[in-house]
């Protein structure tokens, strides 16, 4: 990362290392991953299910359980550890800084309360000096700016007569309702249409330009990589495999594990006589890791090394980073990258 | 009827009655009149967003739920009103919730084996045996999960079982509902090849339904779209992705994020976006109200699906 651009960092995790403890022993979740978010910028945390990529988000808003333990690191937000704080404030943070919003609308409403007294409820809460109408009139103009278009009407209504697409544009303008720095938003999309999912992409763009949000977006599908971040890290078995400018990622993507998530997104633009690729395998047990690299037991590539040692993190550009054998070897050598 | 066709459903309609948000009763209809042709050893890919009727249309003609009207023939057979019992075996199906569609508290051997049991009854245990251990050899699964309970699994590995439960009894024609919507794009990937390497090994015909275009693709001969109700478009894989005529197929393809950062989006079509889009107009096209192209007539007359190319049919008034 560039010296000049670290004061603008908004939030900075180091070496969080997250595990749960099962009947079969530790399965370590996260493995001391590291990345940063700064001001006004798209992260996307990329992987397969299983990955680590929520886990590794939950714990920045303290909302892991038992058996969820974290072992260490820090998550630094605006230069202040937020791990670990409690739960008065844990709650000062949530909601006016940091937001979330979840993949599945349905499970985060309460079904015996309306649409307006539970957003109204979100805005007395955060604000105390606010009217009960005040709070009215902010909800419905927050409805507004997520489209929808009868905003006094649905503040009446309650969750189950939403379809999952009106909702999770009901979530969205919960979540913004205090004007939150960042925004972390796990698959917000994964249970919608194509073209819901199209309706929301854009509406988070608009909204994450205009309010100047930070975003933590957080999905396994390329495609919607491509649509929002800025920056991407590419989570697999609970370590960061490779970090980069979506640019870096998309068209100079070192590790094959990036490369071949990315060619399994089906595309409208390929030829129909190519298959769809695919990884061979399932993804590792995580609770059977062995010393070697987390994806040698799928990648194309994997040699004698790979399943010995953990490849060490090579930095390729300024920005850039991958954690893989074959460019630890040719990092010094600077040669053509492998290709899948 | 041709030779060709294993499946042709003529003039289907179902609808369904419910109340609304006043109390008051009204009819949804789901499906509102569709007639096609599925060909045999194909993949009829079927389109549309959620309530256009494309997963009542696959419950229908497999008579989970009966039809108001119109008639379904298969393989010669007019089964609209037949007991369906002979036909159970030859038409099976692959639901969207892997987990929801496998009973939880039966292991993966008795499930793939019920089937089996009911439809040939003449097979000893060990012929049974040796046939589901193949079965789940062929879906990718080991020996070792035939004694394991369905959520001991990954939403693609129990995909993998409801594959291995569907082509156990040895079907000629499988309706898949949206078996991928629900998983990661690694298991999509997965579960796509394994279902088009199954289709060459036990010569299978599809109807493959789900949202997304770029999906159904990979693995449709031909595509057929609905929009609430009605089949609009119609023809090979490469005719409707490269050359689409509706002005609601374009908005379809045009939803599918382009996976490459630089190229953006050209263009944003209006799509059908909440519930309260979801009435019929009165009369007129069904698409007019969020098509930019809507003349005069789009308002006034419902187009009926005709040929625009050899084997490309559309439903359009302004082609």
């Amino acid at each position: 990362m560039d010296k000049d651009s670290m004061s603008d960092i908004l939030l900075d995790v180091r070496e969080l290392d997250v595990s749960f403890d099962t009947h079969t022993g530790k399965l370590h979740a996260v493995n001391k991953i590291s990345y940063a978010v700064r001001e006004g910028e798209v992260m996307g945390l990329v992987g397969e299910s299983g990955s680590g990529k929520t886990v590794s988000s939950y714990s920045i808003l303290g909302l892991l359980k038992p058996p969820a333990v974290i072992n260490g690191g820090r998550v630094l937000y605006k230069g202040r550890d937020i791990l670990g704080l409690s739960n008065k404030e844990a709650a000062a943070i949530r909601g006016r800084e940091i937001s979330m919003i979840f993949q599945n609308p349905m499970s985060c409403f309460d079904p015996v309360f309306t649409i307006g007294s539970q957003m109204t409820e979100t805005v007395l809460a955060n604000d105390k000096t606010a009217s009960k109408a005040e709070a009215a009139a902010r909800s419905i103009d927050m409805l507004r700016e997520v489209s929808i278009r009868n905003p006094g009407q649905l503040m009446r209504r309650y969750s189950y007569e939403l379809s999952g697409g009106m909702l999770q544009r009901v979530m969205i303008a919960m979540a913004l309702l205090c004007k939150p720095k960042l925004l972390i938003a796990d698959e917000p999309t994964t249970a919608l249409d194509v073209t819901i999912q199209a309706a929301i992409i854009q509406i988070l763009k608009k909204l994450q330009k205009q309010h100047n949000m930070a975003m933590l977006y957080i999905t396994h599908n390329f495609g919607i990589v491509a649509e929002i971040c800025d920056r991407v890290s590419v989570m697999c078995g609970g370590y960061i495999v490779e970090q980069g400018s979506t640019d870096d990622i998309f068209y100079s993507s070192a590790h094959p594990y990036t490369q071949l998530l990315m060619k399994m997104v089906p595309r409208m633009d390929t030829p129909l006589s190519e298959p769809l690729p695919y990884i061979e395998g399932l993804p590792s047990d995580p609770t059977a890791l062995g010393e070697g690299c987390v994806f040698c037991t799928r990648c194309p590539y994997s040699r004698d090394i790979c399943r010995e040692k953990k490849p060490p993190e090579v930095s390729l550009a300024p920005g850039h980073t991958a954690s893989c054998w074959l460019r630890a070897d040719n990092a010094s050598a600077e040669s053509g990258r492998p290709s899948v | 009827m041709n030779a060709s066709d294993l499946l042709v459903v003529e003039n289907l309609k179902k609808s369904y009655k419910v109340r609304d948000k006043t109390g008051r009763r009204m009819l949804i209809k789901a499906v509102d009149g569709v007639s096609l042709a599925v060909l045999r050893g194909e993949t009829l890919g079927l389109v549309g967003e959620s309530g256009c009727g494309k997963s009542t249309f696959g419950r229908t003609i497999l008579r989970l739920t009966e039809p108001d009207s119109g008639r379904i023939i298969y393989d010669g057979a007019d089964i609209t009103r037949a007991d369906m019992r002979p036909y159970r075996r030859r038409m099976q199906i692959v639901f969207q919730d892997p987990y929801g569609s496998l009973d939880p508290r039966s292991r993966v051997y008795n499930i793939v084996e019920e089937g089996l049991r009911a439809n040939f009854p003449k097979y000893s245990a060990d012929r049974l045996r040796e046939i589901v251990m193949e079965l789940l050899e062929s879906v990718g699964l080991e020996a070792s999960h035939a004694y394991r309970y369905p959520h001991e699994f990954s939403g693609g590995q129990q995909q993998r079982i409801g594959i291995a439960r569907a082509i156990a009894v040895e079907p000629e024609f499988i309706v898949c509902d949206e078996p991928v919507s629900a998983l990661d794009v690694s298991y999509q990937a997965q579960i796509i090849s394994l279902l088009k390497r199954l289709q060459d090994t036990l010569s299978l015909t599809y109807l493959f339904i789900s949202h997304d275009l770029s999906v159904v693709r990979y693995i449709s001969d031909r595509i057929g779209v609905m929009y609430l109700g009605k089949l609009i478009e119609l023809g090979t894989s490469e005719e409707v992705t490269l050359y689409p005529a509706h002005q609601y197929t374009k908005a379809l393809l045009h939803a599918v994020p382009a996976a490459d950062p630089r190229a953006g989006r050209a263009k944003v079509y209006k799509l059908t976006d909440d519930i309260e889009d979801l009435s019929i107009p009165e009369k007129g096209c069904r698409y007019c109200r969020l098509c930019e192209k809507a003349a005069p007539v789009c308002f006034e007359e419902e187009p009926i699906l005709r040929e625009v190319a050899p084997g490309h049919s559309c439903a359009c008034h302004i082609l």
